[in-house]
């Protein structure tokens, strides 16, 4: 049934305002991103002409910065699908003005997974050898296997929402864009037969796409804890990264609505109640982090073991206890310290704990590569690591570039989804009440529950 | 516009296909070396089945919602309605 808020070109006019209009500011920020994007490169092509020497890898810390970012990138990518799945299923109500943008995430942060193993490979040509010779024995395939079928997955749930409203651009937009908007929007007209085809498919998606994302992320840490490595070598190291990866997640997420929210004035459709139950969400999995972690190094320490303990004593006392004592400052402590406090969990309290949390979860990735790395149990010397000029450029860049072209898909495409909105304003209502109706207790010999006046029949 | 509508759904499959024949190849290569066919086997009957999601995917959802456009491409296309009252996805 067409309504005001569903048919024709007006309404929701704001949505679109990013997409048709792009102000100065918007060339400034990406020309500072751009640049640095560009430093980036040119590190990379400094690692690729000298080789890996130029950076801070030895033996035996043969893993650094790129497999860092490797395995934060994969968990920043659960912002997406995953919460949004979840939270499509659930039928959360409040979902509706964030999915897009946490989808938008995990489809672009998997692209910066993927890259820096190849910059990690120091060849990247080598990359033909795992399509080649891989052998499914491997772990490193398996990751190879769970990430393509991740972001194919994300790639298809990002997409299929966005139909719809490729074709109300369709009819605004012209040149190229509309062009553009023809041709992937698939002609849409709205017709209950695509309806019908576009709902299932993302029904059939919404529920496919969660276990594919927790297996990526249990898969990452198996590539470390199928080794004999002290530290690594763990049963909850699946469930902790999972655990870190929606934690950190939820905090990218945050911050980006709360940039394009400011950015694009959405302050209509962002509401102070989208942050505060994402902020709960982000309390939750602070105190689950924080009992994984406790559980982890508790475990290393009673048992005594002689190289586990080497690498504990170097993460809390030693060379490491800088990085580690701030981990749990900014992962645990200053996240709780403004989330638990209903007046500071607010908008900026939660993008001001997002970003510790982001900072503090990639600090707890270097925790894990690095200090095993360095104190292996083989009887090799302890090594030291510290990175050069070029991996930190290489990750300047790789953030830079990850940013840019977050800004540039807000500069395609609606950042929040319209028909969703528009949906949820048509049905929502009803459909609440219909939810309630069926999970509360029937009310028998009391009045009768008074249905909203907004519910549609 | 009519190739790109049936360009993307057949790339999404294409794309499956491909990498079900790249499970097919390592399969192949574990057998005939006899080297971790178990573990192959097994990787193997997990990811196949969700690629061939994907290819349905491809061919219901995004070949059907296409098709359904070239047959009524003949009339304008309307602004699209955005909303159907029926329960949400």
């Amino acid at each position: 049934m067409p309504t005001k808020h569903s048919q024709g070109p007006g309404g929701d006019e704001i949505l679109f305002a990013p997409v048709l209009r792009t102000g100065r500011g918007f060339y400034v920020a990406a020309g500072i991103l751009l640049a640095v994007a560009v430093w980036g490169a040119y590190a990379y092509t400094v690692q690729l002409r000298y080789g890996l020497g130029v950076t801070g890898l030895n033996r035996p810390v043969a893993w650094g910065f790129y497999i860092v970012n490797f395995v934060f990138f994969i968990g920043i990518s659960h912002a997406g699908t995953l919460i949004s799945a979840i939270l499509r299923l659930c039928k959360a109500e409040w979902r509706r003005p964030i999915t897009r943008a946490a989808e938008t995430i995990t489809v672009l942060v998997l692209f910066f997974g993927l890259g820096s193993i190849i910059i990690d490979l120091g060849r990247p040509d080598r990359l033909f050898y795992v399509l080649q010779y891989g052998r499914l024995q491997s772990p490193l395939l398996w990751d190879v296997t769970s990430i393509t079928t991740y972001l194919t997955a994300s790639t298809l749930y990002l997409y299929l929402p966005l139909i719809p409203d490729l074709a109300l651009l369709r009819e605004r937009a012209s040149g190229w864009r509309r062009h553009l908007y023809t041709a992937i929007s698939l002609g849409w007209r709205g017709t209950p037969e695509q309806h019908r085809r576009l709902e299932r498919g993302i029904s059939v998606m919404a529920v496919i796409v969660i276990p594919i994302a927790v297996s990526v992320h249990t898969v990452v840490s198996w590539v470390f804890s199928m080794t004999l490595q002290p530290m690594w070598k763990s049963t909850i190291f699946g469930p902790y990264f999972v655990t870190g990866a929606i934690f950190s997640g939820i905090g990218a997420l945050i911050i980006s609505m709360a940039a394009v929210r400011r950015a694009y004035r959405l302050e209509n459709y962002l509401k102070p109640v989208h942050f505060n139950s994402l902020a709960l969400l982000l309390m939750v999995m602070s105190l689950l982090w924080f009992y994984f972690t406790f559980a982890e190094h508790l475990t290393a320490y009673y048992g005594g073991e002689l190289a586990e303990g080497a690498v504990l004593s170097a993460k809390v006392a030693g060379p490491y206890a800088p990085e580690f004592w701030s981990m749990v400052m900014l992962n645990f402590v200053i996240p709780m310290a403004i989330l638990a406090n209903r007046r500071t969990r607010t908008v900026t309290g939660s993008v001001v704990a997002s970003a510790s949390v982001l900072v503090g979860m990639w600090l707890e990735r270097y925790l894990i590569v690095i200090p095993t790395l360095a104190n292996p149990r083989l009887p090799y010397p302890r090594g030291f690591y510290q990175a050069t000029w070029v991996e930190w450029s290489i990750t300047a860049g790789a953030f830079a570039l990850f940013i840019l072209l977050y800004m540039v898909f807000t500069k395609l495409f609606p950042i929040i989804s319209i028909w969703e909105v528009r949906e949820g304003r048509e049905i929502g209502i009803r459909e609440a009440y219909e939810r309630m109706e069926g999970y509360l207790p029937s009310d028998e010999g009391r009045a009768p529950v008074v249905e909203p006046a907004g519910a549609l029949r | 516009m009519d190739w790109l509508w049936r360009f993307i759904p057949i790339s999404v499959a294409g794309f499956a296909l491909a990498f079900i024949g790249w499970m097919g190849q390592m399969l192949r290569m574990a057998w005939l070396r006899n080297d971790s066919w178990g573990f192959t086997v097994t990787v193997a009957s997990v990811v196949i089945p969700i690629f061939l999601v994907f290819i349905w995917l491809a061919v219901y959802v995004i070949w059907g919602i296409a098709r359904e456009a070239l047959r009524g491409k003949d009339s304008t296309l309307p602004v699209a309605p955005a909303v159907k009252t029926g329960g949400a996805p």
